[in-house]
């Protein structure tokens, strides 16, 4: 079971991500830059704003044209008389100043009207004019700016304009502090209140000259928008009916540095609008609504809108911080950190509008934070669902190791629901099989064996192990700690320092037996640590076999050795020189013969064994201690033994007792086949390749050789050369195999090559150690 | 000087007696480790000869004892049929002095016993030592050989002359090592191997020269001098 690819499906996830992000950008641009959220956004305005509600300045009075006014003074509109008398009596109030939002636009037909309302507006000083903007203006062109009489134009101490600006839903919420062309920019009415009030532009209005035409109506640009900052619902201001006024009824202090708005609020005349604040039954009279703008450029509560781009990157902010949160945070904590940033969002706008003069649209964000959860939370289990059908299918398809269960054949086609559960299906089934599979095959094991968690306490057992350790059943070592199960458990004889638990050691069980204990990592398809097994093999009959083995040994190296050793020595003593020489001679040939060949049986055990002390040698040395070793049979027989090694060392890893035995038995077996004056050439030079470099050592003889065929037989076990005559050299076809045997576990090779008569050549091939050259000079 | 010889084989025994006696020193011989140590307690010997395996107690049990018991021990030899090296290390790692596997060749058990004496007993070495035709300076640090000067380095000078001052005993390699280098535990495993092959080829150490290196498998090395005589009776 290969693991399961991750890179796919993270690659999977991030690409829904991004077309999620894409998608949910493209939406969020659209409506914030398209205003598609524009009734959305009133309605949270005007909840905003309920919470801005505040106490009219007292510093603004209104003088209202009101229904009582009407009834007494008569139908409107008004001749200019009553007008210009009004504004004599605000005079001598000496208000601060005068915003007459009457409009005298068209000259009247008594031209001295005009001019004695012109008078009354000089004296009133500063009394401050409307005008408005005819639209579409004469003659094709796009407005025509309605200016007053020309006679109030010079009265006046300032003319501004009072357009009223409604949002789509008819709700007046803004207004634009300057509107006009190209040519000339007319201020608005209560801007130039202002200016009279404190002196200067208001901050709103702003230094920076206005951008071109971010809102044009009908060729006429309206530039520097304020949202209107509600005190709240209509009839809160100061208000003196402009009746009284004129009948003298009003206490001139009532009036005195005051900022008087003149203006109509009787229910005949229309001039009502609706306000966020106003409710749904009554309207606020368009001078209220002057008066509102006025107190809050006064009180600093002028709301500047945020422009386009602020306003995308306002809705963007969000959206973005939780797209990107997606790919890092839990599902959980997504949802409530989208929860949170709704809240954060409406939290923002609201302070910025009630403290910070300035208005962020929201709902183009929100509606971006609400969209973009949902629609995450569906690609997203759309991917995960997308990527399990594509392990479902490709674990359906992997081997499996129960043959009946792979049989079943797959259905094509299908709705995808029923293709998934079947997959569902199968995989469950297969995995129920395995543990089944699972649990039958240890059962099955013939040792002892305990299946462990990573903290070493048993998974499962067989019922080997439960009869080892004394489970009554199943259930009996579950959970138990290894430790505990082996603490009775002694360190067979022989064993070095360490605990029973140590991989693979030899453990004798309280009854005497001796178990060898074999324990092996097990890894999840992914390659973790996932536990133990550990194996329980009684070897007490393999033990007892080598103990056997060991008494034989000890039989042939001293057993049977000592009475031949005590044969030799009694031929040597005084007593044994009664024997003839003939006789004595024969006796101690035989006698020789006999150990050499329990030297040779013990010599093979040797090889045979596991354990070889590998170091490293200079492969030289050893030809050179084999060859001297050898000296005394060489020299007697009147052989050269001539060992040439080169000056460089050829360093191989061997155990250096057994490799110098094999080269003094190959060379031993040189010298016997060797007539008197020949000659064994021994040689060690460097060989293989570079990434296999080897030290090659030859053995020649002179002596008489062998036939081809007899140089092929030669390394078969306990094979003898049958050599030439009846002369029988001892123990070669053992000497040979040793050789063999021994070469072969220094993962060497041996070749032979002989002509008959002419001798023998053996050629020894061992790897150089891998970290030493091959041939390093010798150095001090 | 004096001899305890143990061996449980009379002809043994007797053979080793013959030899011991052939060099001018007297030998007392015994049968059984019991009987020796019952010996060890009312006199005192100058060497012992021992067999390993004995009936009731063995040879390395004696080792035990005298080690244990004797307050100025002589030198022991250990003389037994066990070939196999891990038995040669055991025996020398269990105390004795040398070892020597039977069938023994008379010469070389000559020359080990008169080894064992030369260490024990030594006197104050001279100024320059002569080893058949080898001649060491100390002061010098110089070695001829045969009368020609051979050049070898001060720790190459100090190993031929340990050596030969111990010639026919084997030396433990943790002996050599720290005789020659002090304690040194960085030294490259190889050190002594190398040193010994140097030594070997420049004062040619050989068996046709006289002299043979021996490495004893697991332990050490020791020098032996041939006896060219006696050598063409030597067999495997």
């Amino acid at each position: 079971m290969a693991p399961a690819p991750p890179r796919p499906r993270r690659r999977r996830v991030l690409f829904e991500w991004a077309a999620v992000a894409a998608a949910a950008t493209a939406v969020v641009a659209v409506l914030s830059l398209g205003q598609l959220a524009a009734r959305a956004d009133a309605v949270i305005y005007d909840a905003f704003s309920k919470l801005g509600v505040r106490t009219p300045r007292d510093d603004i009075v209104i003088v209202a044209i009101d229904n009582r006014s009407i009834q007494a003074l008569g139908r409107w509109p008004w001749p200019r008389a009553r007008h210009a008398e009004l504004l004599r009596r605000l005079a001598q109030a000496r208000p601060k100043a005068v915003a007459y939002d009457v409009l005298f636009v068209d000259p009247d037909r008594d031209p001295g009207a005009d001019l004695a309302l012109a008078e009354a507006v000089k004296a009133a000083r500063p009394t401050l004019l409307p005008l408005t903007f005819d639209v579409p203006g004469e003659n094709g062109a796009p407005f025509r700016t309605a200016l007053p009489a020309p006679p109030l134009r010079e009265a006046a101490a300032g003319l501004g304009q009072v357009n009223i600006a409604f949002d789509p839903d008819g709700v007046v919420r803004r207004a634009f502090l300057s509107e006009g062309d190209a040519g000339h920019d007319w201020p608005h009415l209560m801007e130039l209140t202002y200016r009279q009030a404190r002196g200067a532009p208001s901050p709103a209005f702003g230094p920076a000259p206005p951008p071109s035409a971010p809102h044009a109506l009908d060729g006429l640009a309206r530039r520097r928008p304020m949202m209107i900052a509600f005190t709240g619902p209509a009839g809160r201001f100061r208000t003196i009916s402009f009746v009284d006024m004129i009948q003298g009824d009003v206490p001139a202090v009532f009036l005195r540095d005051k900022l008087v708005l003149v203006g109509a609020t009787a229910d005949g005349l229309g001039d009502r609008y609706a306000t966020p604040l106003s409710g749904e039954a009554e309207a606020m009279p368009g001078v209220e609504v002057q008066a509102n703008m006025l107190d809050g450029m006064l009180s600093g509560h002028a709301i500047r809108p945020l422009g386009p781009i602020g306003a995308l990157g306002f809705a963007l902010a969000p959206l973005w911080l939780l797209l990107a949160s997606f790919l890092r945070l839990r599902p959980r904590e997504n949802m409530l950190l989208g929860a949170g940033l709704i809240v954060a969002v409406l939290a923002v706008s609201a302070g910025l509008l009630l403290h910070g003069g300035l208005w962020a649209p929201p709902a183009a964000g929100l509606i971006g934070l609400l969209a973009v959860y949902p629609l995450w939370s569906w690609r997203r289990l759309e991917a995960t669902s997308a990527y399990m059908v594509e392990e479902l299918d490709a674990f359906a398809g992997e081997p499996d190791l129960l043959p009946d269960l792979a049989e079943a054949a797959r259905r094509p086609g299908g709705e995808v629901i029923d293709h998934q559960l079947d997959l569902m299906r199968r995989t469950i089934g297969r995995a129920r099989n395995l543990r089944h599979f699972v649990t039958d095959v240890l059962q099955g094991l013939p040792d002892a064996t305990l299946v462990l968690a990573p903290d070493e306490r048993v998974l499962a057992a067989n019922r080997e192990a439960e009869a080892l350790f004394g489970g009554t059943d199943g259930r009996g070592l579950a959970g138990a700690r290894l430790a505990d199960l082996i603490a009775p458990f002694a360190r067979a004889e022989g064993e070095g320092e360490g605990d029973a638990a140590a991989p693979d050691v030899e453990a004798a069980a309280p009854d005497g037996r001796v178990f060898s204990t074999r324990r092996q990592p097990l890894t999840d398809a992914a390659g973790r640590a996932a536990g133990w097994i550990v194996r329980f093999t009684d070897i007490s009959a393999i033990k007892a076999a080598g103990r056997q083995r060991e008494n034989i040994l000890q039989l042939l190296t001293h057993d049977m050795r000592s009475p031949q050793v005590s044969i030799l020595a009694l031929l040597d003593s005084r007593d044994g020189a009664a024997a003839p020489d003939e006789l004595a001679g024969r006796i101690r040939g035989y006698a020789r013969r006999t150990l050499a060949l329990a030297d040779n049986f013990v010599h093979m055990a040797r090889a045979e064994t596991q354990h070889y002390a590998m170091e490293t040698v200079d492969l030289g040395d050893l030809l050179l201690d084999a060859a001297d070793d050898l000296w005394p049979q060489s020299s007697a027989k009147g052989v050269a033994v001539e060992v040439s090694t080169g000056d460089a060392e050829h360093l191989i890893r061997a155990d250096r007792s057994l490799l110098t035995r094999a080269l003094i038995n190959l060379i031993d077996n040189g010298v016997k086949y060797t007539d008197a004056g020949g000659r064994v050439e021994c040689r060690v030079a460097a060989g293989g390749t570079i990434d296999r470099p080897t030290a090659v050592c030859t053995i020649a003889d002179t002596g008489r050789g062998m036939s081809p065929e007899q140089a092929e037989k030669l390394f078969e076990r306990f094979h003898r050369a049958p050599s030439a005559g009846r002369t029988r050299a001892d123990g070669v076809g053992l000497g040979l195999v040793f050789v063999q045997t021994v070469i072969e576990r220094h993962d060497g090779d041996i070749r032979c090559e002989s002509r008959l008569g002419e001798g023998s050549t053996f050629t020894i091939t061992l790897p150089l150690e891998t970290n030493g050259g091959p041939g390093s000079p010798i150095s001090g | 000087m004096r001899v305890a010889a143990l061996d449980d084989d009379e002809a043994q025994l007797e053979a080793v007696s013959q030899l011991v006696l052939a060099t001018g020193h007297s030998c007392l011989p015994f049968q059984s480790g019991k009987a020796l140590i019952a010996a060890l307690r009312r006199e005192s010997f100058d060497l012992l000869i021992l067999d390993w395996n004995l009936p009731e107690m063995s040879g390395l049990e004696v080792i035990g004892w005298v080690r244990q018991h004797v307050s100025d021990p002589p030198p022991i030899l250990l003389l037994t049929s066990r070939t196999d090296e891990a038995d040669v290390v055991e025996g020398l790692n269990a105390g004795a002095d040398d070892y020597v596997v039977k069938p023994f060749q008379p010469s070389i058990l000559r020359a080990r016993i008169a080894a064992l004496f030369r260490r024990a007993y030594n006197r104050a070495p001279d100024k320059v030592e002569d080893f058949d035709g080898y001649s060491f300076d100390s002061a010098a640090e110089a070695v001829s050989m045969r009368g020609d000067l051979v050049t070898l380095t001060a720790k190459e000078f100090g190993l031929a002359l340990l050596l030969f001052r111990n010639l026919h005993r084997a030396l433990s390699r943790a002996h050599i090592l720290e005789a020659i280098w002090g304690r040194n535990p960085d030294l490259p495993t190889r050190t002594l191997d190398m040193h010994i092959s140097r030594i070997r080829s420049k004062l040619n150490l050989r068996p046709d020269n006289g002299f043979r290196l021996v490495p004893v498998y697991s332990y050490g090395y020791r020098l032996e001098r041939l006896d060219a005589g006696r050598s063409a009776e030597a067999d495997a």
